[in-house]
């Protein structure tokens, strides 16, 4: 637990110097400050209930790319500086160190997620007379749990494929998949196959909450439920990969 | 060698344990009524990020008007299915798309056809527009739009006083509530020869409407009191 914190710490401490990960969030300071522009074309609920919608669009966009980019880079400098090996004889187990990388990049994604979050509505506040708060706290939450299913799936990609190309491709396809889940045809055996190996990321997305209030308790149990049993098996195949890794 | 079918193994027993965890998540996507609504509603268009679903359905809505023009009743329905499951918060798609359903769609169907079953289409169409609208509904619970919208489908198109007035104290509750429904469900009250009735819930409405608000109608409400008081008096 203290190794998992204090790798937790040093992982968020490097992330903070990665230019990747600082372009990312610039980038999304940037497409969120669009909305300055967008107020003046406001011309009624359904144009600012597009441009709320659009705009946490962009944020869930840039918060799981900034994990994906994080994980790889943080886990690709490992393999290439063969520092693994030095960590491993000093007694810290893979465990802990997937959890800890984990958590510091998820770390950096939930204060990316909060910050970006506040800006935005700072941006809109002012013009948008449609902001359900509710919604857009619960909107934000779900943002947070798909994130980390991100993360831990990026960890589990990067302890398997050891490569950056690897690592940001593979887990870029899931995401993609994971958000297209239901264009997956379910009909043929591959296609079934590919539905059960790939989480469902819509189910931890916002677009199921258009329903969602008032609160159905007992399918928010069910979110909660879902992310966490996926980023255990993720995150124990991680693990389990890095154990098996001989530097 | 060794190594590589080490990591091909360690890849497929990856894969069985995602399966598994598949199989076991399953069920929790499908854990309450709703989410087995929008589970079966679902589709590709569903899974689109935010903003982008609602650009999609503005754009589905334009395949709705083209498909209007050309009164190709297949693929409007189509389009308006994709429509309000890319944008369900969008209540004028709701609205619109009833409005085709119960009027425009009658008039393509039954132009053709005798009078004897002019009738059942009208009727059918009704009950297809009244239902999209209780989708809508479901969509946007505590929206008023909806029961109004379906209130006067009863009447105009089905001639349902009794429907429409049920329709109508059904959203009595809901927020937003413009003041003119209330004396329009008095006249449904008059038209149904309910006068005592209708007295009865103008006074009761009466003492709720704003007197600091010119347009709440209040005048009109009293004039309408007043003429019911009279008719009663002649009798």
């Amino acid at each position: 637990m203290r190794d998992s914190l204090l790798i937790t710490r040093l992982t968020f401490g490097e992330l903070g110097r990665q230019p990747a990960v600082l372009v990312m969030m610039g980038l999304a300071v940037f497409a969120t400050s669009g909305g300055w522009w967008w107020r003046d074309f406001n011309f009624g609920d359904n144009e600012s209930q597009f441009l709320l919608n659009f705009a946490g669009g962009v944020q869930g966009l840039f918060v799981a790319l900034l994990c994906i980019t994080g994980i790889a880079h943080t886990w690709a400098q490992e393999f290439e500086r063969h520092t693994l090996s030095i960590l491993r004889t000093r007694g810290v187990n893979p465990l802990s160190l997937v959890v800890g990388k984990t958590l510091g990049v998820s770390l950096m994604g939930m204060v990316f997620l909060v910050l970006s979050s506040v800006w935005l509505v700072i941006t809109l506040r002012a013009e948008v007379s449609v902001m359900e708060w509710q919604r857009f706290a619960i909107d934000v939450c779900l943002r947070g749990g798909k994130m980390m299913l991100v993360a831990t799936c990026a960890t589990w990609f990067a302890t398997y494929g050891k490569s950056l190309a690897f690592v940001v491709l593979a887990s870029a396809s899931l995401v993609v998949l994971g958000n297209l889940h239901g264009m997956i045809d379910g009909e043929g055996i591959g296609g079934r196959l590919l539905k059960l190996i790939v989480p469902d990321l819509r189910w931890v997305d916002s677009a199921y909450s258009v329903y969602g209030l008032p609160v159905d308790l007992s399918a928010w149990g069910g979110r909660f439920a879902y992310v966490l049993i996926y980023a255990t098996v993720f995150t124990g195949l991680a693990a389990w990969s890095l154990s098996r890794h001989e530097d | 060698m060794k190594t590589r079918i080490s990591r091909l193994g360690q890849g497929c027993f990856s894969v069985v344990i995602l399966a598994i965890s598949g199989a076991i998540t399953e069920p929790l996507t499908r854990s309450s009524p709703m989410q087995k609504e929008l589970a079966a509603e679902s589709g590709w268009h569903r899974s689109l990020w935010g903003g982008f679903s609602d650009l999609a359905a503005d754009l589905s809505w334009i395949g709705v008007y083209r498909a209007w023009t050309k009164q190709d009743l297949r693929k409007m329905r189509h389009d308006l299915d994709r429509v309000v499951s890319l944008n369900p918060k969008a209540v004028h798609f709701w609205l619109n798309g009833a409005r085709i359903l119960a009027y425009d769609v009658y008039h393509w169907r039954a132009k053709n056809l005798p009078e004897v079953d002019r009738a059942r289409v009208r009727v059918e169409q009704l009950q297809e527009a009244l239902a999209f609208l209780d989708r809508g509904l479901r969509a946007n619970p505590g929206r008023y739009e909806f029961g109004l919208e379906k209130a006067v489908m009863q009447l105009k198109g089905g001639s349902d006083t009794e429907g429409a007035l049920k329709t109508l104290e059904s959203i009595e509750s809901m927020e937003g509530l413009p003041h003119y429904i209330g004396r329009i469900r008095g006249e449904l009250l008059v038209s149904l020869g309910r006068f005592d009735q209708a007295e009865q819930w103008l006074r009761q409405f009466l003492l709720t409407l704003p007197p600091e608000e010119s347009d709440s109608g209040r005048e009109v409400v009293r004039r309408r009191i007043e003429e019911l008081e009279r008719s009663r008096a002649r009798k």
